[in-house]
């Protein structure tokens, strides 16, 4: 992998369980992090989930077809981005700018307006296309905020919003893009619910990652967008950069359709790639924001990896406060370390206590502070699927 | 830098590999058997379904046990692009995939789903379940084929393929890798049958016109990057995206422009075109399917001279022959994948 010259993150979105913005869910993970409850949405469902509150999501529109859920989440972050980043819609307009979304349910939701018809329960009157248009987020973007460059939806399970970060820093370097809206999206939704109990990956309590008594993983919902910027465009406006992506690897373990490789193969690879991309070493790494699922093999293959790589790096996971988010997941843990840079200091991993004797290395007692200006986002998927994001604190730091 | 395509394999209506496609481009095809999604009680629809039982004879049963049609579909057509590369020890190990959907497993997800999310299932099956996720078929791919380089799964329905064309001649550019197995799937399902009978879908709008019926397949391709250019192994030349209600307009190329019926009055009267969409059917990623005739023609002067213009001299052959595989969306949405025979 050769190195690569840094895009800038000028403006970052996040609303998730912990928070209906970027700097109130730091403040959750930093002090009172929420815990998990039943789905309200699935009356006889158990398993505790993080869901974000109704009265945190904009709401659905008048169009036809209405904003599902996802695509609720998605516009949410997009639009505390673009302030974040002080776009205008006019002055998107004039610029080529493209969408990279990655998400879970994408088409999977698409499909109940057509089962609802196949019942007789009502009639959408969606053809496959509208239905697809309904739920795809990278689409619903580019049309609500008029912008003209591509966009492209990310379906590579947990690591969806972690590749689209990554290939939109591609897109800018190409110079295909002025800018480029990049992140991750998903909602609750009940075949994944009930998927991760059949594969005895759900917590029947709240999770716990890296702990001894750690049990499965709690789902959540959410959705984290940053917007991504050349040199040229940055400084014509004159505009500061909250960070830097300065790597992108992804690899695959091409071990199991469910399970992480158990010596870590593909992340090693993809580790590797985002360091080399950044002209980094692991000796340069501040922190890491672990995957941390809170399920037994994850855990220990990062933990692993972690001892054997970045030994006395700090690293954490921030899912005992959102629960795993699926292909959000990867979007909302890098504007948490990005915020993190920005706050010198890590979240403590929720709901470990208890370290786990069998593994080598141990979440970061915290909230812990962070020396350095190099921080690491990595994302363990369905499919075998590693992509891991360097990340640079911006100039000001 | 170029990016070469070594070989190409496919599965769909027609049959399986490239022999199988040029010698459907050759003769008239049969009209398309009835066919109708086993779950559903609406009356059949012609649909040009995809056999996969090749498959068998390339990968122990017992290995295909839990891999439903959709990945079989991909597995198929990727093992046939390296069959046709002469990649018979398989490819290196830190080769990219890109696979590119325009509904995913979507006659899976469709069982699992109810109409009501309240009624979901307590017992789901974690097979069905594994099975149902998007990437899927790139997980079964990248496991069977030792793919431990990249892998991406693309769903942003037409135009899903010219951006998992994009994104593979970046990982090549980029140096992310040397090699990538770059493809599309898509399987029949209750909305593709919906789709079919209702005639509101650009999937199935040439079929209701009594043209193309729906279809379903798959169609892989290696490509590599290379600076010598070469006849045998034709390369991509450009990944064009644009959208009609900003004016942007695919360009004008020197051979032939693939697509489906209903782009005729875009491209207008200065474009070349032909349409193999009978072979295939409609769907959302049959683009794919467009490379590999489009990759046929290049390969097969004769193939090409019968799609072009005849003068009194034979055909006329450019030097070097560029054809361009369209697809447009529904929302305007535009992309030209162009595929030339000389790098140079």
């Amino acid at each position: 992998m050769n190195r690569q010259p840094p895009v800038a993150i000028t403006g970052m979105g996040c609303i998730c369980a912990a928070g209906r913005n970027l700097p109130d869910c730091m403040q959750a993970l930093f002090t009172r992090p929420p815990a998990p409850a039943p789905p309200r949405s699935l009356p006889a469902a158990q398993h505790p989930v993080f869901e974000v509150p109704d009265r945190f999501l904009p709401p659905p529109g008048s169009r036809h077809p209405p904003m599902v859920r996802a695509v609720r989440l998605a516009v949410a972050a997009a639009e505390e981005s673009l302030a974040d980043a002080d776009w205008t819609p006019a002055a998107l307009r004039r610029k080529r700018v493209g969408v990279v979304i990655g998400t879970n349910v994408a088409s999977g939701v698409s499909n109940r307006a057509l089962q609802r018809e196949l019942a007789g329960i009502d009639a959408s009157g969606l053809s496959p296309a509208e239905r697809f248009r309904t739920v795809n987020p990278a689409q619903w973007l580019a049309r609500h905020f008029d912008l003209s460059g591509p966009h492209m939806t990310v379906v590579n399970a947990c690591s969806a919003g972690s590749d689209a970060i990554g290939l939109a820093g591609t897109w800018i370097r190409s110079g295909r893009c002025d800018a480029v809206l990049a992140g991750g999206a998903d909602a609750l939704y009940e075949v994944t619910y009930y998927g991760f109990i059949a594969l005895l990956n759900s917590d029947t309590e709240a999770c716990k990652p890296f702990d001894a008594r750690r049990n499965g993983l709690n789902l959540g919902e959410g959705a984290a967008m940053m917007v991504l910027e050349s040199e040229a465009v940055r400084r014509g406006r004159g505009r500061r950069a909250r960070a830097f992506l300065s790597g992108y690897g992804t690899a695959s373990d091409a071990y199991h359709l469910t399970a992480p490789h158990p010596e870590g193969n593909g992340l090693r690879v993809a580790v590797r790639d985002a360091l080399a991309a950044a002209g980094a070493s692991p000796a340069d790494v501040a922190f890491i924001n672990a995957h941390g699922t809170g399920t037994r093999e994850n855990d220990r293959v990062e933990s692993l990896f972690f001892h054997e790589v970045f030994p006395g790096v700090p690293f954490g996971s921030t899912k005992g406060g959102t629960g795993h988010t699926l292909g959000a997941a990867g979007a909302i843990e890098a504007a948490f370390t990005i915020a993190s840079l920005e706050h010198r200091k890590m979240p403590a991993t929720a709901g470990f206590e208890a370290p786990d004797p069998e593994l080598p290395a141990h979440p970061a007692e915290g909230p812990a502070a962070i020396r350095g200006t190099t921080a690491l986002s990595q994302t363990l998927a369905f499919g075998g699927n590693n992509s891991v994001l360097v990340f640079s604190a911006g100039p000001d730091l | 830098m170029k990016a070469h395509i070594r070989g190409a394999g496919l599965v769909g209506g027609f049959g399986s590999g490239m022999a199988a496609l040029e010698a459907a481009i050759r003769r008239q095809p049969e009209p398309p058997p009835a066919a109708s999604d086993l779950s559903s009680r609406a009356p059949a629809v012609p649909a040009l379904a995809a056999q996969t039982c090749l498959l068998d004879r390339l990968i122990p049963p017992r290995t295909l046990r839990r891999v439903d049609h959709y990945a079989r579909m991909a597995l198929l057509a990727s093992h046939l692009a390296l069959e046709d590369a002469d990649m018979g020890s398989g490819l290196p190990e830190t080769a990219g995939l890109v696979v590119a959907t325009g509904m995913g497993p979507t006659a899976n997800t469709l069982d699992l789903q109810p109409a009501d999310a309240t009624e979901a299932d307590l017992a789901l099956s974690p097979i069905l379940f594994s099975n149902s996720v998007h990437n899927a078929a790139a997980a079964d791919i990248s496991m069977m084929l030792k793919i431990r380089g990249p892998c991406l799964s693309i769903n942003q329905y037409e135009m899903s393929v010219p951006l998992a064309f994009q994104t593979a001649i970046d990982w090549l550019e980029e140096g992310r890798t040397e090699t990538v197995l770059v493809g599309s799937v898509d399987c029949f399902s209750k909305a593709l049958h919906e789709a079919a009978q209702s005639g509101r879908d650009s999937a199935s709008a040439d079929s209701i016109q009594g043209v193309d019926p729906v279809g379903e397949g798959s169609a892989f391709f290696i490509l590599a990057r290379s600076e010598t250019p070469g006849a045998r192994c034709p390369y991509v030349q450009h990944v064009h995206m644009g959208t009609t209600s900003r004016s942007d307009a695919p360009p004008v190329l020197n051979t032939l422009v693939l697509h489906n019926r209903r782009n005729a009055d875009f491209l207008g009267r200065s474009h070349l075109h032909a349409c193999f969409a009978h072979l295939y059917g409609a769907f959302p990623t049959s683009m794919g399917m467009d490379v590999a005739a489009a990759l046929a023609l290049l390969r097969t002067e004769q193939l090409l001279s019968m799609c072009l213009p005849q003068s009194e001299g034979g055909p006329m052959l450019p030097e070097n022959p560029r054809i361009g595989c369209l697809k447009r969306g529904e929302t305007g949405d535009w992309g030209m994948i162009v595929v030339g025979r000389d790098g140079r």
